[in-house]
């Protein structure tokens, strides 16, 4: 098992990833980290010139995890944590529900935990006070409920749906 | 072209539940349930179920007499607790005015339940009673607990057969009535990992000793009767002591990694024990502060680097907002004299007479 074994290598390694739509991506060592799968990936392979491959993944999206990513490698020592919060802010303010949750699906897939948190905060933001309508409108949920099940439902959940 | 998709109810279960679900109030989350049959159970899974503040006020319709709103209050918790699944992490429950007069029986019971569903996040706020409310015995079945906070109720006894909360890393109390220095100290003994304690407004501590060997926080908050601190806490880096008017006496005994101390709101203060490492001490200090004893106080710490002091009235001198950094020499002249007589302002817009 190959290893990357000191960190003047690790400095020099670029790391090559191609997306769904085969485009090469290239970027540092220390932005790859940021990943948790692509950590285990490198650990096996070592540095090596061949673009992982990453089948779900379309560039578009790509290109957003890796800015993520290396906006947060450089900003880990040297911008305030409250304008790094305004960052992540800015970034998902005006984003598209489809890039959303295609984001959250590859933030997952490469385990890039506190990206996945951001979207998920997102989202939650998104939902929150809500009505039932309103959410299956904008998220298009289709309501695959009988009416006598969705009576029971909301019977059982009455102080949920209350005032 | 199609219907447009549903990502939304696409995404896996365990980050519709815990990361997304978990993040909304319970009200919201729940309502979740309706949104289709992929849906319906989904809000059963979630780690953490918080009553908040919210929650208890809509309890309290006023439509609904009080009696009506205690039972409405009793049969939605006791509802949502029977449906949810097995696990819980989390489960925290806020009493409010003017529902203070809650049934014990029902606290025990949802106590019980979350002890059984392995909770390790307990939090049960009672923000304002007119009437003892002890804590249930069956706080002490829940094992698993790893960081607990209680307000408002009233301390009884420490069952005999308690073997300790052996995972309890955070402790918090406030307004704790009963809460007497043995008592507090028997408990701590049982909770061998404590690593953050905070202490708000308890009433009955006087000589509070301290004996934790992981304890890394201890944060004391308008304790008014705490005449004196003894802390045996090898590994103790933060102390924060806030309003504590009658306390006088300090000893911090093997705490070789205390860095940090602030301390706001005493009365007057008295010596403390050689602390090696402290580097940044904080005062906030009211009038009666008397500075023979203060000086000694700093005089403790030799490897203090900064000093920071915030009004700080001395007999016949005022001290304004300003850091002294102890290589400066006005630094040295304030450890060194008595009277401050050269003090040179550093940093700041303190007023100094």
């Amino acid at each position: 098992m190959a290893e990357l074994p000191n960190t003047t290598m690790a400095n020099e390694c670029k790391v090559k990833l191609k997306s769904k739509d085969d485009k090469i991506f290239e970027v540092e060592y220390a932005v790859a980290m940021q990943s948790q799968t692509l950590k285990n990936a490198l650990a096996h392979t070592g540095c090596t010139d061949t673009a992982l491959p990453l089948h779900d993944i379309s560039s578009q999206i790509l290109a957003k995890v890796i800015e993520y990513c290396e906006y947060h490698v450089n900003a880990a020592n040297t911008i305030s944590e409250k304008d790094v919060k305004t960052w992540d802010e800015e970034l998902v303010k005006h984003m598209d529900q489809d890039t959303l949750f295609r984001l959250i699906v590859a933030a997952k897939y490469l385990e890039i935990h506190n990206l996945v948190d951001l979207m998920c905060k997102t989202i939650a933001d998104r939902i929150k006070d809500k009505s039932v309508e309103e959410l299956r409108e904008i998220f298009h949920v289709q309501n695959d409920f009988t009416p006598e099940e969705e009576e029971q439902v909301r019977r059982e959940t009455k102080w949920a749906h209350g005032e | 072209m199609g219907m447009p998709i549903d990502r939304l109810s696409d995404l896996p279960d365990n980050l519709l539940c815990c990361n997304i679900l978990s993040l909304l109030p319970l009200k919201d989350a729940i309502r979740s349930s309706v949104l289709s049959t992929r849906w319906r159970h989904l809000w059963k899974h979630i780690p953490c179920l918080h009553f908040s503040r919210d929650f208890f006020e809509s309890a309290n319709h006023p439509d609904r007499v009080r009696s009506e709103c205690l039972g409405y209050l009793k049969h939605t918790v006791d509802d949502i607790l029977l449906r949810h699944s097995a696990e819980l992490e989390s489960f925290r429950i806020y009493f409010g005015h003017p529902l203070s007069r809650v049934n014990l029986e029902n606290i025990a019971e949802w106590i019980d339940c979350a002890a059984v569903k392995g909770v390790k996040h307990l939090g049960l706020i009672i923000d304002f009673t007119t009437m003892e409310i002890h804590i249930p015995p069956s706080l002490f079945d829940c094992h698993s607990l790893a960081d607990l906070e209680l307000g408002g109720f009233t301390f009884s006894e420490i069952p005999t057969d308690f073997g300790g909360f052996l995972s309890l890393k955070t402790c918090s109390f406030s307004n704790i009535y009963n809460l007497t220095d043995d008592k507090l100290q028997q408990l701590i003994a049982l909770c061998p990992n404590l690593q953050k304690l905070v202490l708000e407004a308890c009433f009955q501590l006087e000589n509070l000793r301290i004996r934790a060997p992981d304890l890394d926080s201890l944060k004391l908050r308008g304790c008014y009767s705490i005449e004196s601190l003894t802390a045996d806490c090898p590994r103790l880096v933060k102390l924060e002591v806030e309003d504590c008017d009658s306390l006088f006496k300090m000893q911090l005994n093997f705490c070789v990694f205390l860095q940090n101390v602030t301390a706001s709101g005493f009365g007057s203060f008295g010596g403390v024990c050689t602390v090696k490492f402290l580097k940044t001490l904080s005062f906030m200090a009211y009038p009666e502060i008397s500075h023979p004893p203060f000086l000694t106080l700093v005089g403790s710490f030799p490897d203090l680097e900064e000093l920071k002091l915030t009004a700080i009235f001395f007999e016949d001198m005022t001290v304004g907002k300003m850091v002294v950094p102890r290589q400066d020499v006005a630094a040295q002249k304030l450890l060194a004299h008595t009277k401050f007589p050269n003090l040179k302002k550093t940093v700041g817009d303190g007023r100094i007479r």
